[in-house]
């Protein structure tokens, strides 16, 4: 039997409210490849099942059935706005093709899951629970919104009727449908996928939690675009090669991208262009100091946009000079007309891969975050390590492209003393660690816990490790498995022995050793001023000795150009405090007058040396984080307010994308 | 002497917004009321109380009367107090360029905002007969009821047509930039500026080219047009969901042609969705409801468009160069285009106004929205002092975010504890607030500045404050 790799199926590359213009007639219709799977009406596939119910009127669309022969035969159905069943394939390809990148760039499969907080009885009980299918609602609401509900783990669509005035493309009173933006599709999974990868994340302790969620689903959702080549052909032979000229490609994409997201997500539009007072559309000039004043979780996650977005633009500048020099004899100017189809096809090679390598490395950063209470800072620290991890001598540049224009956009990490790869790169633990014993103490529990030579047999200085031979089929299992399901068991089964293991060696060795993971197991004091009125203030957390292995997943990572393959194992330590609040100026505004407060690490082990390439902490008793966390919260209190008249009690992603 | 200022703010019992202004200059006195109402009804006894007391203040000198937007709490008590206000001599009413009754902008957007509450008034019926079972839609019609009875049953037009037959359709219309000396004191004593509702330049310049006078507030008419497209769809949704309500065809038809919702042939993969979506187990996953939420959004959308168009003054002593700044129910987005402001042949702008500001009155009655946090930063005269027209009652009844720990800490931080509140005198220091309030903790910190006028039954009528 034939094996088949692809199922390609047509779609749109934009938006097509906005290009049903003659010049993007052509390039709008691309044919997508989509991995091959078994697939059900819906389409329903291993990761997703599209469900298309309007609960505005009650209707079940008839479902798209990809194995019919009429669909099978063509590239699926034909485009067209007016039939859901196309909806459906629309959402079906990009969707898909959005997992595909992740998987792609971490090497492993796209697993969602849920959290479940209570049972059915009220009580508190924390649960992880494996869902096996990202549901996605193509007609879900009569709104200009689009959103992602974790709490029903689904993509919910809107469509709305186009205003009354004539703008842009718009067609008056017609229907818009968030479903066809392919920009608006790819945002939203990328919220699920991130939020199946950092649940944490989610938990808005600082300026910048939801600022990074929403700045990376656009990150992705705008480098996606460049998955097709004939798209920026088309692009670049338009703008004669030239990508920086605001009038052009990039003013292009960015004022369509803020179209399509327009009113509510207006990221790109407003940090990378901006119309001067004749209207023409300039490049807005970076400013290192914005970030600092702004607040606006949509405006710092535009920044976020558009340093990456910068990078790229520098990246593809300096590396298409030579392509230009060929072209020009030497001179840079390029003669009047069209550029040579050569030319155009050698550029947007070009600007495909950096696109494409910028991509991968945003993805992979996410495994070097720190658990909790990221900030935009410690993402740019993520960038780096991961990228040095992947590719050591930079010949792309890469690194040197997002470090200037972070720094243009004023993203620096608030923790290193200078900027540069060496100190921005997350340090290995004997960096930063003040007791050399309690180092070399982890690194012991650490050769306990997963090296098999620990099993049954009696080595000189160790006890023997029951569970080991638990520990090292799992991690088999799990490296082996393709199943997602059976690798979310055995990963929460891993987790467990991990836990296990952890917590009778925290005593054992040495003192206060949680403590290099970023927790603390005794009682904890926290010691600040007030910034009112400039009084100390005292805070204290009952000791908890309770921690969670959030994460334990062991993941091989192939470098094709070095030629090496680390055996990598990530490990997400969190423990929660409660800080007691009463008789502060903090009592009355918290549940119970206590403050969830939660610290940890993310460690990467390299499990071939046992070693600890990386730990990435978040104290959980630093004073610093409490009070900016506490004055966080206090200023948003009122802007949940309103949740009940949206009907957003649970929904953290529908406020924020409502205008 | 230089001019100085006695600023009244009234305590409604209720949310809502009154202040009598009183402005000094030798034997000189010219009176402003800036806006007068409450929340609920049923508030017109201490309304006449509040009437009587500006009567006996003013006495038979003219008046200058400001409203700041057509919201209720700022001014029912035109309506419930004409006794009053026809005997008093009104010199002058003082409006938005957006309230302007004969201006074809604020015509249209009369109609608009009607069209508006007459459609949301449908929609709440339909989804309350349908839908009240729902715990979140119940909830949400709640909540939605505490934000549109601020604008509901417009009763916006009956209170401008009294202000204008009592000062005998003496009125200005006031247009951001506008700056001119205040009546009735010595000119150059006391200058009146004019930094809001928005006009919107860019999109002027954009639907407007070339003409010579220009169309305000397209934005607000832009958003108007965009909710009442938004209520209809939702109005069309619920009518054909409701049995007794015919469908057009139109609404058949959307957002698909009527075919795609009639299945005939083949049922299977049809069944095998709809299996998918009502199993028992999926429960969790539904949508059936989560639409519905967007019948609360354009409460609030409407909420703050009408509170972004209120009218914002500066009153600046010329002589001490103190500024006293009244937003009204300023929002945000109103806040952000003073800096697009310019007062020609003045060096004064935003920043100015703003550093030199020692009286601010809260943008709605101190709700987080209502202040810009960068604009609170510039406010640094030592003698700063917020007043904050509120009803913690009221507030915490409706829910609203008002009187909220981020913004009340702010507040405090700017004026060192001269924060005053028109429902309260005394700010105790108790466990649930352990800041000190140092200028208003005890009786005796007040004087001599300060004055709290007594009601009928002992509570406080006003607090006044002077500005010297």
């Amino acid at each position: 039997m034939v094996k088949r790799y692809y199922r390609k199926l047509r779609g749109y590359a934009f938006d097509p409210s906005f290009s049903s213009t003659i010049e993007r007639r052509q390039t709008n219709e691309v044919i997508y490849k989509i991995k091959w799977e078994k697939i059900s009406p819906g389409p329903c596939g291993d990761y997703i099942e599209i469900i298309d119910y309007d609960p505005t009127k009650q209707v079940f669309y008839e479902p798209l059935n990809l194995i019919e022969e009429y669909v099978l035969s063509d590239y699926g159905l034909p485009l067209s706005a007016g039939d859901p069943k196309f909806h459906q394939q629309q959402v079906y390809v990009v969707v898909m093709s959005i997992i595909s990148q992740f998987e792609k760039a971490l090497g492993r499969k796209v697993i969602w899951s849920r959290m479940i907080d209570k049972d059915d009885s009220g009580r508190t009980e924390f649960n992880h629970e494996f869902v096996e299918k990202l549901r996605i609602y193509p007609h879900a609401l009569r709104q200009q919104n689009a959103f992602y509900s974790p709490q029903k783990v689904a993509l919910l669509f809107g469509y709305f009727q186009a205003a009354e005035h004539w703008t842009g493309n718009n067609v008056p009173k017609s229907a818009v449908f968030t479903c066809l933006s392919p920009d608006i599709v790819a945002h939203e999974t990328t919220h699920a996928i991130l939020d199946s990868l950092h649940p944490y994340l989610r938990k808005d302790t600082n300026d910048d939690m939801l600022a990074f969620h929403e700045g990376f689903a656009d990150i992705i959702a705008l480098l996606q675009r460049f998955t097709f080549q004939s798209v920026v052909e088309e692009q670049i032979r338009n703008s004669r090669g030239d990508l920086l000229s605001p009038q052009n490609l990039l003013g292009d994409l960015a004022i369509q991208f803020g179209q399509a997201v327009s009113q509510n997500r207006r990221a790109l539009r407003s940090f990378l262009v901006e119309n001067d007072k004749d209207g023409k559309i300039q490049l807005i000039k970076p400013d290192p100091s914005k970030l600092a004043s702004t607040t606006d979780p949509h405006a710092r996650g535009g920044i976020l946009v558009a340093a990456v977005f910068d990078a790229f633009a520098r990246l593809y500048k300096h590396r298409v000079a030579n392509l230009i020099r060929l072209a020009t004899n030497g001179t840079g100017i390029l003669a009047q007309g069209e550029i040579d189809p050569d030319l155009v096809q050698c550029l947007s090679k070009e600007a495909c891969d950096i696109a494409n390598k910028l991509m991968l490395i945003c993805i992979r950063a996410l495994d070097y975050c720190p658990p909790v209470d990221l900030d935009l800072g410690d993402y740019l620290r993520a960038l780096i390590t991961a990228d040095v991890e992947h590719s050591p001598e930079d010949e792309d540049g890469l690194r040197y492209g997002l470090l200037e224009s972070f720094r243009s956009w004023g993203v620096v990490p608030t923790d290193v003393n200078n900027y540069s790869v060496e100190s921005l790169m997350w340090q290995p633990l004997e960096e930063y660690a003040d007791k050399k014993t309690q180092v070399d103490a982890l690194k012991k529990a650490i050769h306990y816990i997963f090296n098999p030579d620990m099993g049954s047999r009696y080595k000189r200085g160790y006890i023997a490790n029951t569970r080991i031979n638990e520990v090292i089929r799992s991690i088999e299992k799990i490296l082996r498995e393709n199943e997602r399901k059976a690798i979310f068991e055995e990963s929460k089964r891993l987790c467990a022995a991990v836990h296990y293991m952890f917590d009778k060696k925290f005593a054992y060795y040495v003192e206060d050793l949680e403590q290099l993971l970023g927790m603390n197991f005794k009682d904890i004091s926290y010691h600040f001023e007030d910034r009112v009125f400039g009084r100390e203030i005292k805070l204290r957390a009952k000791a908890r000795n309770v921690f969670q292995v959030y994460r334990c997943r062991p993941f091989i990572q192939h470098n094709n150009r070095t030629g090496n393959s680390s055996k990598l194992l990530l490990i997400t330590f969190l423990q929660k405090v409660y800080v007691d609040l009463k008789g502060s100026s903090y009592q009355g505004f918290f549940l119970d007058d206590k403050y969830d407060f939660r610290g940890g690490s993310t460690v990467i082990i390299d499990l071939s040396t046992y070693e600890i390439k990386y730990a990435i902490v978040k104290k959980i008793s630093s004073s610093q984080r409490l009070k900016s966390q506490l004055e966080y919260s206090m200023n948003r209190i009122g802007e949940f307010e309103n949740a009940a008249l949206l009907m957003q009690s649970e929904e953290p992603f529908a406020a924020l994308h409502i205008h | 002497m230089p001019a100085s200022v006695s600023v009244k703010m009234y305590n409604q019992l209720n949310l809502g917004d009154c202040f009598l202004l009183t402005f000094s200059e030798e034997e000189q006195r010219s009176f402003v009321l800036i806006d007068f109402g409450s929340y609920e009804s049923g508030n017109d006894d201490r309304e006449m109380e509040i009437a009587e007391d500006i009567q006996k203040t003013v006495g038979n000198q003219p008046l200058t009367i400001v409203l700041t937007h057509q919201h209720r709490d700022h001014l029912s008590g035109f309506i419930s107090c004409v006794s009053v206000f026809k005997k008093m001599k009104i010199r002058e009413v003082w409006l938005s360029y957006l309230d302007d009754p004969g201006g074809p902008e604020a015509i249209t957007m009369r109609k608009r905002t009607e069209q508006f509450w007459n459609k949301n008034k449908r929609i709440k019926k339909l989804v309350k007969d349908k839908f009240n079972s729902v715990a979140s839609v119940r909830k949400m019609l709640h909540s939605k009821e505490g934000f549109d009875l601020f604008a509901e049953d417009q009763t916006g037009g009956e209170a401008i047509t009294n202000l204008l037959t009592w000062s005998k359709n003496k009125k200005k219309f006031l247009i951001p930039g506008q700056h001119f000396d205040l009546p009735l004191i010595g000119n150059d004593q006391v200058k009146v500026y004019v930094l809001g509702p928005p006009t919107d330049p860019e999109l002027m310049r954009k639907l407007n080219p070339g003409k010579g006078e220009g169309v305000h507030g397209l934005g607000a008419m832009m958003e108007l047009m965009n909710m009442d497209t938004s209520t209809n769809l939702m109005a069309d949704a619920l009518s054909s969901l409701s049995s007794s309500v015919t469908t057009t065809k139109s609404m058949e038809n959307f957002p698909f042609n009527k075919k795609y919702s009639t299945h005939d042939g083949d049922q299977r993969d049809l069944d095998y969705i709809k299996g998918l979506y009502n199993k028992k187990d999926n429960a969790w996953r539904r949508i059936d409801h989560e639409w519905l939420s967007e019948v609360g959004r354009v409460s609030l959308h409407m909420h703050s468009l009408t509170n972004n168009s209120s009218l914002v003054l500066a009153f600046e002593l010329v002589e001490s160069g103190k500024v006293l700044l009244f937003v009204g129910d300023a929002q945000i987005g109103n806040w952000k285009s003073w800096k697009d402001v310019s007062f020609e042949n003045t060096n004064v702008d935003i920043y100015d106004l703003l550093t030199r500001t020692v009286l601010y009155k809260a943008g709605h009655h101190g709700s987080h929205n209502a202040t810009l946090l960068e604009s609170l930063d510039l406010m640094n005269t030592e003698e700063l002092v917020i007043m904050v027209p509120v009803n913690e009652k009221i507030s915490k009844k409706r829910r609203f975010s008002m009187l909220r720990p981020g913004m009340m800490l702010g507040y405090n931080r700017k004026t060192c504890g001269r924060v005053l509140r028109s429902d309260t005198i005394f700010h105790k220091a108790d466990s649930t607030n352990c800041y000190k309030f140092p200028f208003a903790k005890t009786d005796k910190d007040f004087k001599p500045k300060i004055r709290i006028g007594k009601d009928n039954t002992g509570g406080h009528l006003f607090i006044e404050y002077v500005v010297t």
